[in-house]
């Protein structure tokens, strides 16, 4: 008997439709980009129901309260770690501003370690503990200078509190070490109460980084729209025409899709935005103008290679006018997929002309939020090494470019079409 | 196998291909034994929709179709062909569902390898249609070159076209054998290209020409000339002939046997003179029919019956829902006929008849 | 009551020759003319059946395109019920030719647009021409489909469903659905087996009983319009070379060369049937190749002119369409002659 593996078994019964269907070419691409986007787009209605979400300017530059995500501050200065049993240990003095003078030169190699690191976010209703311990300099004292109401401190350097939800908003925390005080050994550091978690922390005006991306989605999508709505007639006309009409018209459209396809995307529109004051709809239409002549060729190949079948010959002896045979018979049909997966391809290229004007700070302007404004308004927050502001807008940047030529691609594979 | 001491250079045994359209089992080739003796002829005659076309392709291993075939002996010149096919596939019915289990991939292969050596050299086919049976990218000559090196195992020609080629071309009354030569294949007319398609299957001199209606696509003069050069050049080279068709006057004119098909079965066989031409030698039914559609002419005929391929119904013999003999038999004899699948019974020394009222 | 007449069609193809005519305008210079259609007269009665027989190449296609207005004709006139159509407005022909001289063409898997169901190929014939609502649209084309033999859920088939015996009578039934006066058959059955054949033109043949329609029938095998058609022209080369009453198509009849090779060339079932002994047919006679020299378009593989040791007036003068009976025409030299030695015995 042959291995089990090889043997392909047919039967007279009805074949189960969703395997069939779903081991066609190209599903699983298309369904993961639609999942993908999917969920950008539902996360909108969310968030439209639940608008006070986005402005919190009591919480600024608050990084994330997940756990998981905190290995994103790359080097954090002091944190205070929800506790609720045991200690946390020692502080570290260096990333703290103005740490380096608390210690003389002498005392450097004594300068104390930290075992844990605090942070800077706190959510209401939660106790925070605080232990600080010097460690080799164990008979130490403390005493809290500035402190927001209702914390703490026992002499042996205990911090405690527990916000309350009024306390929302930023405070500065200042402990001095005594038998240093006097000497500038103070402690100083910035706490950020918010009154819910911030999954995803907030970005340097306080907005709260998950809200901004969904909302978003909005800006980086919507004037893609634009140029797909500008490509699309664009080049069914040319290429329609120049493919069905032979002759001078054929030629004439020809030549301008090769014009239009020379050139140069970028360049012209920047000098669309110098002409309309940065609009972003006008400089998207102007892309839609840029990339339409690849469509406009595939068109016009397709008319063309159909345009000899004897049906087209059998609808003319039927008396249909030319346009209707154009629309009908040929476009309807044939031109849907190559049109629907280029829509995708432009709808792809325009975010990321989006977040390049946007980086330019050319693109969207305050108080509208697009993921390249997320970019630009922290670009400077790597050299502080606080990367999340930068990484989850690069994050959906990535997956939605990614999502959308995977569904061009994923449609060209299913309905077979090569060398897009 | 032997008759006459003789070894038949193809001889099938119960060959049987299916295919499966939209969750139904279309049994194309349902059992079909026959032999082509060395300088016989042989016809298969038919409607589109009995399986002639399916049969050959599976016997030159070209049946793309799956599950394709599943069963059958067959033998070139003795060597089997069908070795070591034994265990691939199967067929089982439960429930009134037929289950074919068949590795596809196996079998392709063993096949292929078992029919290779004989495909273009002891056996070769003309198809039915001659534009699409060539490539339009190349020209005549390079076709033939190709085909010829191929042949000769990828050795190259020095010269040897002109030798071995040019002899077959200047026998197929060419008008203009250069122009032809450096001619694409879509500047031809039907009769050229076919007969390039002949010069095609002669190239490597093979023992039996299979022709699958290579006419029927061709004008009535042009199929006049064809197929006289068919005939002249096979008893020329001493060639035996499969040849299929759907015009029973062709067969008859070329064949010394035929067998009729129906639906997958043959339902007679006997020598063509007999069968066709004197009316009178025809025992089954369809044959009759047939016959009548020639003699009476387009446009005037009786029966007026549609080939229903409704696959899976495999009681009682095929042919009973356009029989007309069944028709004008009592219920009681036309029962065994809805009941039993005929077989094919041998009436006399070459004739076999598949029908249990065959009349004489 | 003639519906439909033609007088003296032509269509000439014309080559442009020299790279440099291709790219500057200006008069073509016509070196070589390729007739398609060189000057065919023939009309059609109402109710009748016009077999035209002619081998691939010959022209036929043309001549169909042309009297359709498909292709506007070189010169010559097509008249429908008086009118001729070439000088009808656009619209006029829109509304009413195209309504009423249907064709169905050659290959009908070539014809059906494989993005189409066969519903919305109907479809769009009955929404062309006819007032209809789209209920009752999908209703006529139901009793389309099944008074052509189509019974059963065939509407929303795609043609590469169907098998070649269906998808014509789809183009029948796509042909019908405007209700013509005429109708011409580009090859409606070639390629079909008998039987096949045998139900399609009995089908056509009920059919112009029933509506009373004019059809020409456009083949190469005789044995298609043997028995169907009232007249039958033959064609070579874009011209008629015989026209006659239906029984003129047998080898005893024929007073045409051509139309007697075409009788010889056919496979009977008793062989010997259709021989005239001692004439055969030559090579194939090659439709339109070689240049026109002016004589007789069939001359180089008449095997009359082989047997009449060439004689010059076949190769100087074209012969022209001359009267041989009561409704009897024939394009040849020593048609009288044939016609002479035969009742001679």
């Amino acid at each position: 008997m042959p291995r089990k593996n090889r043997w392909t078994i047919y039967h007279t019964q009805r074949e189960v439709s969703f395997n069939h269907w779903f081991r066609q070419n190209g599903t699983k691409e298309m369904v993961a980009a639609l999942a993908v986007l999917l969920l950008l787009l539902l996360g909108n209605i969310l968030v439209a129901l639940n608008k006070d979400a986005l402005q919190n300017k009591d919480t600024r530059n608050q990084p994330p309260t997940n756990i998981f995500l905190q290995w994103l501050l790359m080097k954090p200065s002091l944190e205070i770690v929800e506790v609720t049993q045991g200690e946390v240990s020692g502080i570290d003095f260096y990333g703290t501003p103005g740490a380096s003078l608390l210690y003389p030169k002498a005392a450097q190699e004594t300068r104390p370690r930290p075992r844990r690191r605090p942070s800077f976010t706190a959510v209401a209703g939660k106790g925070y503990t605080f232990n600080a311990v010097l460690k080799d300099f164990p008979d130490v004292r403390y005493a809290l200078v500035r402190a927001p109401e209702g914390m703490g401190v026992s002499p042996t350097g205990q911090l405690s509190w527990t916000p309350k939800a009024e306390q929302a908003g930023i405070y500065k925390i200042s402990l001095d070490v005594l038998p240093f005080a006097g000497t500038g050994h103070r402690l100083s550091w910035e706490v950020s109460v918010s009154e819910k978690p911030h999954a995803l922390g907030t970005d340097q005006s306080g907005r709260d980084i998950l809200a901004c991306l969904i909302l978003g989605t909005q800006w980086t999508l919507l004037p893609g729209l634009i140029a797909v709505l500008i490509s699309i007639p664009l080049s069914l006309l040319f290429g329609g025409m120049a493919g069905y009409y032979g002759g001078m018209i054929e030629t004439f459209l020809s030549h301008g899709i090769t014009l239009f396809s020379a050139m140069p995307s970028l360049v012209l529109i920047f000098l669309t935005g110098a002409i309309f004051n940065f609009n972003i709809y006008a400089m998207m239409a102007v892309l839609g103008v840029v990339l339409f002549p690849r469509n406009a060729l595939q068109i016009k190949n397709k008319v063309l290679s159909l345009k000899e079948n004897q049906f087209i010959e059998a609808a003319r002896e039927l008396g249909m006018s030319d346009r209707r045979i154009l629309l009908k018979d040929i476009l309807w049909h044939n031109a849907r997929t190559p049109v629907l997966s280029f829509c995708f391809q432009i709808m792809a290229f325009a975010i990321l002309i989006e977040v390049t004007l946007s980086y330019l700070n050319l693109g969207i302007k305050e108080p509208d939020v697009s993921w390249g404004k997320m970019i630009f308004d922290h670009r400077s927050m790597i050299q502080e090494q606080k990367l999340w502001p930068l990484f989850f807008p690069a994050v959906t940047i990535f997956l939605s470019v990614a999502a959308f030529y995977l569904l061009a691609d994923g449609l060209n594979k299913r309905n077979k079409i090569r060398g897009v | 196998m032997d008759t006459n001491g003789k070894t038949p250079i193809l001889h099938v045994q119960d060959l049987k291909t299916y295919y499966f359209k939209e969750h139904e089992l279309i049994r194309c080739v349902d059992g079909i034994s026959f032999e082509v003796m060395p300088g016989g002829r042989m016809g298969i005659a038919g409607e589109s929709g009995s399986g002639k076309t399916q049969t050959v392709l599976s016997i030159m291993g070209l049946n793309e179709s799956t599950p394709g075939m599943i069963s059958g002996e067959i033998h070139i010149n003795g060597n089997r062909i069908t070795d070591g096919l034994q265990n691939l596939s199967r067929v089982e019915e439960r429930d009134g569902h037929i289950f074919v289990t068949k590795d596809v991939a196996a079998w392709q292969r063993i096949y292929e390898r078992n029919i290779k050596p004989h495909r273009g050299k002891t056996l070769s086919m003309v198809f039915q249609e001659p534009r699409s049976s060539l490539s339009p990218y190349f020209t005549i000559r390079e076709q033939l070159e190709e085909t010829l090196s191929s042949l000769l195992n990828g050795s190259r020609l020095n010269g040897g076209f002109e030798q071995l080629v040019m002899p077959l071309f200047e026998r197929l009354k060419f008008r203009n054998s250069k122009q032809i030569l450096s001619a694409y294949p879509h500047q031809l007319s039907g009769g050229e290209s076919q007969r390039i398609m002949l010069a095609l299957a002669l190239l490597g001199e093979p023992q039996l020409l299979i022709a699958d209606e290579p006419t029927t696509q061709l004008d009535a003069l042009t199929q006049f000339h064809v197929v006289n050069l068919f005939d002249s050049i096979l008893r020329e080279k001493q060639l035996s002939l499969l040849f299929i068709s759907h015009n029973l006057a062709l067969v008859a004119h070329l064949v010394d046997t035929v067998c009729i098909m129906y639906r997958g079965r043959i339902v007679e066989k006997g020598p063509a003179k007999a069968l066709i031409t004197s009316g009178s030698g025809s025992a089954h039914p369809y044959t009759r029919e047939l016959l009548n559609v020639f003699n009476g002419g387009r446009g005037q005929n009786r029966n007026g019956g549609y080939i229903s391929n409704a696959g899976a119904s495999s009681k009682g013999c095929r042919y009973q829902h356009r029989c007309d003999l069944k028709r004008r038999l009592d219920p009681g004899l036309g029962r065994r006929c809805e009941n039993e699948s005929p077989s094919l019974d041998k009436i006399s020394k070459d004739h076999w008849v598949a029908c249990w009222h065959k009349e004489r | 009551m003639e519906i439909l007449e033609v007088k003296n069609l032509q269509k000439h193809y014309q080559k442009r020759t020299g790279w440099l005519a291709m790219w500057l305008p200006g008069p073509k210079r016509e070196v070589e003319a390729f007739k398609a259609v060189d000057g065919v007269s023939f009309s059609l009665r109402k109710g009748e059946i016009l077999g035209l027989l002619g081998e691939s190449g010959c022209g036929k296609t043309t001549l169909a395109r042309a009297i359709v207005r498909l292709i506007e004709p070189t010169a010559g006139i097509t008249r429908y019920q008086g009118e001729n159509i070439y000088e009808m407005s656009a619209d006029q022909i829109k509304t009413e030719i195209r309504k009423k001289i249907r064709m169905i063409f050659q290959h009908p898997d070539a014809v059906l647009n494989p993005a189409f169901t066969i519903s919305m190929t109907l479809d769009q014939a009955l929404k062309q021409h006819t007032g209809l609502t789209s209920v009752q649209r999908s209703e006529f084309a139901r009793h389309l489909l099944e008074r052509v033999g189509l019974t059963g859920d065939f509407s929303n088939k795609y043609p590469y469903e169907l098998s070649g015996g269906e998808k014509r009578r789809v183009s029948i039934c796509r042909a019908l659905a405007t209700d013509p006066e005429i109708i011409i058959a580009d090859e409606p059955v070639s390629g079909l087996d008998v039987t096949l054949q045998n139900q399609i033109l009995r089908l056509m043949m009920e059919i112009r009983q029933e509506k009373n329609l004019s059809l020409i029938i456009i083949t190469h095998d005789i044995a298609t319009v043997q028995n169907i058609c009232d007249r039958i022209a033959v064609m070579h080369s874009g011209r008629f070379v015989e026209v006659g009453s239906y029984f003129l198509i047998s080898p005893d009849k024929s007073v045409h060369p051509y139309t007697l090779a075409l009788t010889q060339s056919q496979f009977s079932l008793e062989p010997g049937l259709n021989r005239t002994p001692g004439f055969s047919p030559l090579n194939e006679s090659a439709n339109g190749y070689g240049k026109d020299q002016g004589g007789c378009s069939y001359h180089a593989y008449c095997p009359l002119w082989m047997q009449l040791n060439r004689p010059p007036i076949c190769r100087e003068m074209n012969p022209p369409l001359q009267q041989v009976g009561t409704t009897h025409f024939s394009a040849c030299h020593f048609s009288m002659e044939i016609m002479k030695n035969r009742q001679a015995g």
